[in-house]
């Protein structure tokens, strides 16, 4: 099977503080990937190197390789706006932009100098049908997108994050700021997208993470413990650790 | 429990004075002026005063144009852009106390500086290079206010969907902190109106209607201050000096109330 993500010898330092420590793993092309680990183990840290959202905090120092498509996105001169068209991002908290519905989906291929009405109107319904938002918001494409309701706003963000067309998809805790029901939609969205995008999700929800993931990678402080199929992950781990965690015996 | 009750009450009734108390002293001045004001106002005096709305006018308009771009680019330079650090603190700690400097040593300033280093003429363009320093700060400090208010995520999300940083400031920032813009714009206007010490000595005196920003003028409240100065005037003046007030206290309204509607206009398009 095809790695989308290698990582090679990873360390990351927040000034002193060593977040991340030695890693290496391979991320399976059109897969979903879960990473779970107890707060503050470095999910998070992880997922943002992967489209370089680290670049924006000062002090911040990544070493090792992160290969993606044959070439090491983690040198200066990799071009990181082509990396974040390829590789998109949805985040914890639904964070639109206070604009219309229609605005926040072309936001991104506007950016890249797309005007053709017809292409955006097309783009806006393809992606938010994506998105399983089309039906609830057809009609009121140009009402903020503030109007909507948590779920409807993180499913837009889903939206606006496809529009781009990436190959990967890294979620932070997609669901942990929603209601179930909004949390079951959002799963089974992600059970249909993983036919078209390789996806990466950070949960804290081990019931999410055996019902959606393909593959699971346990971390912690700093460090990945075990990385393996998900269904051997949650029924027979190689590492006690994993196995305290899964089950709940944690800490 | 009933010094509890007391004490509850008290404070309420303290709160009702003061706002009932706040709102005689606005109803007083205002009405004071525009009635005194108003019987005085006659359609000579318009007319002789129109130089001075003029005046005004220009100058609040060179003020803002020279000064609102210069605020705006560096209040996102210093928070978008620059490493925060020593440096950018002694700026800041800089524009802080620029603010609470008397006018008169921005009035020093521009003498010194525009008409007698740089030779300019007393006109309505050296008093507006001065005021556009005098508001400066202002715009500075309103505009990084509001865009620290921004949510990290917000621009994060921008940079995550593949914009660059200048269409991440340009699409999301600057409208983001179109309010806090517009309050620094409103605060300026009401600056530049009030404004006497650091523009008279750079503005030369009043002849006529002003027939382009490089002649020397007055503005309403610079007139106001000569006005009331002059002993000859002592009667009549008083009279006039009120309808310019009322004159002075419209062209504020006006003015708050137009930058309102730009400032809805731009929310709209934006589809907020
Ligand atoms: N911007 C930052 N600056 C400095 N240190 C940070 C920063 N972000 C995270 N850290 C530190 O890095 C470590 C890993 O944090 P990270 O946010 O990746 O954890 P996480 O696994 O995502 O936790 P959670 O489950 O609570 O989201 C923590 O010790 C944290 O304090
Ligand atoms: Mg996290």
């Amino acid at each position: 099977m095809e790695d989308i993500f290698t990582i090679r010898d990873l360390n990351l330092y927040y000034g002193k503080n060593h977040a991340l420590k030695n890693m290496d793993i391979a991320l399976k092309k059109n897969k979903v990937t879960a990473l779970i680990g107890p707060s503050g183990c470095g999910k998070s840290t992880f997922l943002r190197c992967l489209n370089r959202m680290n670049d924006l905090i000062e002090n911040c120092t990544i070493t090792g390789q992160i290969i993606y498509d044959n070439d090491n996105i983690n040198v200066e001169k990799y071009n990181v706006i082509e990396l974040r068209k390829k590789v998109g991002m949805v985040f914890q908290k639904p964070n639109p932009f206070p604009m219309s519905i229609y605005e926040n989906v072309i936001y991104g291929p506007k950016c890249q100098g797309l005007t053709d009405k017809a292409i955006l109107d097309e783009l806006v319904e393809d992606s938010l049908k994506k998105a399983a938002l089309w039906d609830e918001v057809k009609d009121r494409l140009n009402t903020s997108a503030l109007s909507l309701s948590g779920g409807q706003q993180q499913r837009l963000c889903i939206a606006r994050t496809i529009a781009m067309d990436p190959d990967v998809i890294l979620m932070d805790e997609p669901t942990s700021a929603l209601d179930p029901i909004s949390t079951k939609k959002i799963e089974e969205l992600m059970e249909t997208l993983k036919n078209n995008y390789t996806i990466v999700i950070v949960t804290h929800s081990m019931q999410q993470a055996a019902r959606i993931s393909d593959y699971t990678a346990f971390f912690l402080m700093g460090e990945i413990v075990e990385y393996d199929l998900t269904d051997i992950i949650f029924s027979n781990p190689a590492q006690q650790q994993t196995e305290d965690y899964v089950t709940g015996r944690f800490g | 429990m009933l010094n509890h009750k007391f004490g509850i009450n008290f404070v309420k009734y303290a709160m009702y004075l003061s706002l009932i108390l706040l709102i005689a002293f606005i109803a007083l001045i205002i009405g004071y002026i525009v009635l005194e004001g108003l019987a005085q106002l006659n359609l000579d005096l318009l007319i002789s005063s129109n130089p001075l709305i003029v005046s005004t006018l220009m100058l609040i308009g060179i003020a803002l144009i020279v000064a609102i771009p210069l605020g705006i680019f560096s209040a996102i330079y210093m928070q978008m852009y620059a490493k925060q650090g020593r440096i950018i603190s002694l700026i800041r700690f800089s524009i802080d106390s620029l603010t609470g400097i008397p006018s008169i040593i921005y009035g020093l300033f521009a003498l010194s500086f525009f008409i007698y280093y740089f030779g300019l003429n007393r006109s309505i363009f050296a008093a507006g290079l001065a005021m556009a320093i005098v508001i400066l700060p202002v715009l500075i400090k309103n505009t990084e206010e509001a865009i620290k208010t921004i949510e990290r995520s917000q621009i994060e999300a921008s940079l995550a969907l593949g914009a660059t940083k200048y269409d991440t400031v340009t699409k999301v920032v600057v409208p983001f902190c179109l309010d806090g813009i517009i309050n620094g714009v409103i605060l300026s206007i009401g600056r530049i109106i009030g404004e006497t010490a650091a523009i008279m000595f750079v503005i030369g005196t009043l002849n006529g209607f002003p027939t382009s920003i490089f002649e020397p003028s007055a503005t309403l409240a610079t007139h106001l201050y000569l006005i009331l100065q002059e002993p000859t005037y002592a009667q009549g003046g008083i009279q006039e000096a009120y309808s310019l007030a009322l004159i002075l206290l419209l062209i504020v309204i006006i003015l708050n109330v137009l930058v309102k509607f730009v400032e809805k206009y731009f929310k709209k398009k934006r589809g907020y």
